[in-house]
């Protein structure tokens, strides 16, 4: 890939990522919004792509915008209140918070821009198969841990969301 | 003309930018559901930063991919559980939206 495709695909894949990210957190109807994370998870997992991490982005595509967003939009469709769309879609503190995160982005940005990174000289690619061998050996207790996490996440998710016995059903 | 190549730096910006729309969504939407999105967006921030590390700095080592795949089951986790929390509030408040539920306000 020639620096100039590389930069090219970065800089739609960034656009796609930032557009589609401020559609998410500014649209006033929550099924749009939840649409628009669409777009921005797929950038995503393009940026993750064009970075060599091929593994993730296809996990990416997979966890995110398949599984995650299908629950993110099952529960909208659950708990919409009809009145909804007429209500304003932020509160009060939208312009402390937009003060908020700019002064985070300019902080970042600016420690990103001047920190003396240690940048490697030559970069490699790490395939799936090493991904697998390092999670199954290197890291085979934080590989465990996080499975023990997701059966326990399973269970009070269940119990969390089943409605009482004797409860009417909404 | 000298075409550069895509830096770290440019990685970094963006995924400074992506937190930051995510934290301004998280600290301002009404509905709950909305607020689980801006925090999905974070978490893709900090996963956008990780992969860019491992691929500029230290490449020789998975680390980078490794803490992106433990965070991408740990945000799965904080989803199901969360949405689970929201529906549960909707059950008893009859809306999700997070200012109207101030019981514990004194």
């Amino acid at each position: 890939m020639t620096p100039v495709v590389e930069l090219a695909l970065f800089a739609i894949a960034a656009a796609v990522v930032l557009v589609s990210g401020a559609a998410v957190v500014g649209s006033r109807h929550l099924v749009r919004a939840a649409f628009w994370l669409l777009p921005c998870l797929l950038g995503v997992a393009g940026l993750f792509a064009l970075l060599g991490a091929y593994f993730l982005a296809a996990i990416q595509v997979l966890i995110y915008a398949g599984a995650i967003m299908l629950l993110l939009l099952f529960v909208l469709l659950l708990t919409r209140d009809i009145g909804a769309p007429a209500a304003a879609a932020h509160n009060r503190q939208a312009g402390w918070a937009l003060i908020a995160a700019a002064l985070v982005a300019a902080v970042t940005i600016g420690v990103a821009l001047r920190a003396p990174w240690r940048l490697a000289l030559a970069p490699t690619r790490a395939g799936t198969g090493d991904i697998g061998e390092a999670l199954l050996r290197t890291y085979l207790l934080p590989f465990e841990v996080a499975s023990v996490l997701l059966l326990s996440a399973i269970i009070g998710a269940i119990v969390i969301a089943r409605s009482e016995p004797g409860e009417p059903r909404s | 003309m000298m075409v550069s190549h895509v830096q770290l730096s440019h990685y970094l910006v963006v995924a400074a930018l992506l937190f930051a729309i995510g934290a301004f969504g998280a600290l301002t939407r009404r509905n709950a559901v909305a607020v689980l999105m801006g925090v999905e967006l974070m978490l893709n921030a900090a996963n956008l930063n990780f992969v860019a590390f491992w691929r500029y700095v230290d490449p020789t080592r998975l680390e980078g991919q490794i803490f992106v795949l433990i965070i991408i089951t740990v945000a799965a986790a904080e989803a199901a559980v969360g949405l689970a929390l929201v529906l549960n509030i909707y059950r008893n408040f009859g809306t999700v939206e997070v200012d109207r539920v101030n019981t514990l306000k004194g």
